[in-house]
Formats: structure tokens, sequence, C-alpha cells
């Protein structure tokens, strides 16, 4: 009993501790000054031409080195995730963002309809101008692309790419514009912290989890499960662990060959994990090595039978609805569809394995007849 | 292999699987992958069976050429 306190108390205080530091993470402060600006302005294209040429912002960098830069305009109402179905238009104007340094020299610049990036440059301590410059014709674009654009081939590629003819000839469009200035390594010197937090996190949560199986298992120094069963199920976790390692793997690969897009990876994660956990439980059923599965397997096929007609009722909504598979992805609203499939897989395993104890129970009746 | 002789003795002393299994401490599961020959025990287990059922080792687990 004094190995199951020690096995389970002191992971539980190491994770409650490490639980209540989290708001650290959040008191955490640069280094480096940080800048953060806001504003709102009304673009209105009348009969094509732009009321305004261009809106301005400054900032100062009080020490030389590399700073991120973060520009986001983005049309009121609309959050970053949609910044890609932005109509430009809609908008009628293109914009170009351009900084420049106390002398008019120019560091960096960016050309698009609506946007939110960030960039990092080496830059002086010093002044900086950002400005927003607007274009609403491909003639007033291309010779502002003279002035502050190097190459005219880029010039005539995005000229094509905009199509100015399609665009609204009177529009009016409220813009949310933001501007942060921050130092690049106090940006990886935070991101680091909270990544070495999310670590001691996740390894005394692994400790307690760890515990609680321990010593829940051998509550008097006796484990719950036999010999056989315990070994079972550690070739049962070596199994799913192997199997979820290939699944998470093998995408991995086709993936950074760009024969996966990134934007299935979130289906390719969920996906391994459910083959993980599938072949865990299979191989459980299969070894009758888990008594919450094997003992009561008439009740755990009801409930299971219950649980996955209702995730596939959400599946099936979700379908319909157009929620599952957006743009011929499939969302993380697929792991309904995984946990009914996971539910019909246990309650067939479960069947399988009760038929082929029925049949080996007969066998031996004859046997000892 | 199957462990005839320990189905053997379970049956001379009309014990179930699951009344030895009880006995011992096991799951009746295990006893039956034991019987079939789907596990090879430890040595630990070898005893608590063969105490339960009044038999030496030899004459449960040892298998003649």
């Amino acid at each position: 009993m004094k190995n199951a306190k020690i096995g389970i108390i002191i992971p539980a205080i190491i994770f409650l501790i490490l639980l209540f530091c989290i708001p650290l993470i959040f008191l955490y402060k640069s280094p480096q000054d940080e800048s953060v600006q806001k504003w709102k302005n009304r673009i209105t294209v009348t009969d094509g031409k732009v009321d305004q040429d261009k809106t301005t912002a400054d900032f100062t960098v009080n020490k030389a080195g590399e700073i991120t830069l973060y520009f986001s305009f983005l049309p009121v109402g609309v959050e970053k995730d949609d910044v890609s179905n932005v109509d430009i238009n809609k908008i009628g104007c293109l914009t170009t963002v351009v900084v420049e340094n106390e002398k008019g020299e120019i560091e960096y610049t960016s050309t698009a309809g609506s946007v939110f990036l960030d960039t990092t440059m080496y830059l002086e301590a010093g002044n900086y101008t950002v400005t927003y410059y607007y274009h609403s014709d491909a003639e007033a674009f291309r010779e502002f692309a003279n002035e502050y654009l190097c190459s005219q081939r880029a010039t005539e590629e995005i000229i094509k790419e905009t199509g100015f003819e399609n665009f609204e000839k009177n529009a009016t469009t409220d813009f949310i514009y933001e501007l942060k200035v921050y130092s690049a390594k106090a940006d990886r010197t935070h991101t680091g912290v909270i990544l070495l937090w999310a670590l001691c996190i996740g390894i005394s949560f692994g400790a307690l989890i760890g515990g609680l199986f321990k010593y829940s298992d051998a509550p008097d120094g006796k484990y719950r499960y036999d010999e056989r069963q315990r070994t079972e199920q550690g070739r049962g976790y070596r199994a799913a662990f192997i199997a979820t390692a290939i699944s998470l793997l093998i995408p991995l690969i086709l993936g950074s060959t760009g024969i996966i897009g990134s934007e299935f990876m979130t289906f390719v994660i969920i996906l391994a994990l459910f083959i993980g956990v599938s072949v865990l439980i299979v191989y459980w059923i299969w070894h009758e090595c888990y008594f919450a599965i094997n003992e009561n397997s008439t009740r755990i096929m009801i409930f299971i039978g219950i649980f996955g007609v209702l995730n596939f009722i959400i599946s099936v909504i979700n379908f319909i609805g157009g929620y599952l598979i957006v743009n011929c992805v499939p969302t993380v609203r697929c792991l309904n569809l995984f946990v009914a499939l996971l539910s019909l897989e246990i309650f067939i395993a479960i069947l399988a394995r009760r038929a082929a104890n029925a049949r080996l129970e007969a066998q031996e009746g004859e046997d000892e007849e | 292999m199957k462990n005839l002789k320990l189905k053997a003795a379970r049956a001379a002393l009309d014990l179930s699987q699951q009344d030895l299994a009880d006995k011992i401490g096991v799951s009746r599961q295990t006893i039956n992958a034991i019987e079939k020959g789907d596990y090879n025990p430890t040595i630990n287990l070898c005893r608590s069976i063969c105490k339960a059922l009044g038999k030496t080792l030899d004459e449960i687990f040892w298998e003649e050429e």
C-alpha cells in the first residue's frame, strides 16, 4: 500500500504543481519590447477609383536584431482561417504593404487583397514606416510597381493573377488592420518555454497514469490480472504501438514527398490513433485478457452497440450537413465515424470470440465423453 | 502442444476449468490456454496448479520423450 501511495500521490502532486504553473506561461514577459497596433479603416471604391492612396503606421526597433513583423488586414467579420475565401473582386482594390526605414529604403513589400502574415528579418535600431498602398486598376499598379517593386515580371504576374478587370467599380469595405512587432529571438524563447512546460506536463501526466494503472491493478501487491493476462496485455500494447507508428509513418513519408497534402494530416493522425486503438482492443478481446470486456461481454456489447449507433447517427448528420468532408478533406468530425466503426469492430470481435469459445467447449465436451 | 495431463488430473478431481482457476487465483481463460498449449505458464503458476491438483510438477508438466 505504501508503494501504491508513492506511485500515485507523487506524480499527482507534480502534475498539480505543473498544472497550476501553466498560467505562468502567460505572465512570461519577452525581454524585447513588443508593440501592437490595431485600427480600422474604410476603403471606398467609386467608379473604379479608391478614395485614398495609402494608410501609414510607424514602429520603432529599439535594438538591432532579428525582428518579426506581423501584418494583418482583414475585412470586418472575416476570421484568419477564412482569409482564403475573401473575394478580392468585391473589395475592388489590391493592397501593397511597404516597410521603409528612416532613410526611405525599402525593407519589405507584400501585395495581396487581404492577408495575415508574419515575416522575420534583420532590422537595425531606428524608426520604420509601414505603408498600405491601394490599387484599383492595372495601370496604376504597374506605375506603382515600377517605383517600389524590383521585378517587372513579378508585377505582370500579380496583374495577371489579380484580374483587375473583374474588380467591382463601386464598393465599400471596412478593414481591421493589425501590426505587431517583436523580437524573433524572444518569440523563439517563448515557444521554447511553452514546449518545455508541455514536455514536463506530459511526463508527469504519463507518470500519473502509469502509477494509477500499475497500483490500481495491484492494490495489495497482488495483481488483479493473472500472469497470462498481463503478458497478453503487454503484447497488445506492443502490437498497437507498432500499428500506430506504421499508420503515422507511411502518411508522413508520403506527405513529405507531396503525395498526401498537409490538409489531410488531421485525418491521418485520427486514422492512426483509430488503427492503434482497434488493434489493442481486438487483440485483448481475442486473447481474453481484459476483465471488463471478457467477463461482461453481453453488457459491453449492448453498451458498445448503443454508443456506436449514436456516433453513426452523428456522422450521418455531419455528412448531410457537409461538415464531415469539406473541400474533399475529411475534418476532425470524422472522429464520430471512427468511433462508430470501432464499436462495430468490438461488437464483431466479441461475437467471434464467443463463437470460438462455444465451439471449443463443444469440442471439449465431446472429448470428455 | 495440448496439456492432456493437466486436463486429466482436473477431470479426475471433478473440477471444472473455472473451479481450478478460482482455487489458484487465475482466470478460466488462462487454464483453458494452458490446457490447449497456447500459453506456457511460469514456474510459480505451475507450482500453484500442482498444489491445487495434488500432483508433482513432473506428473503434470513433464513431457515424456
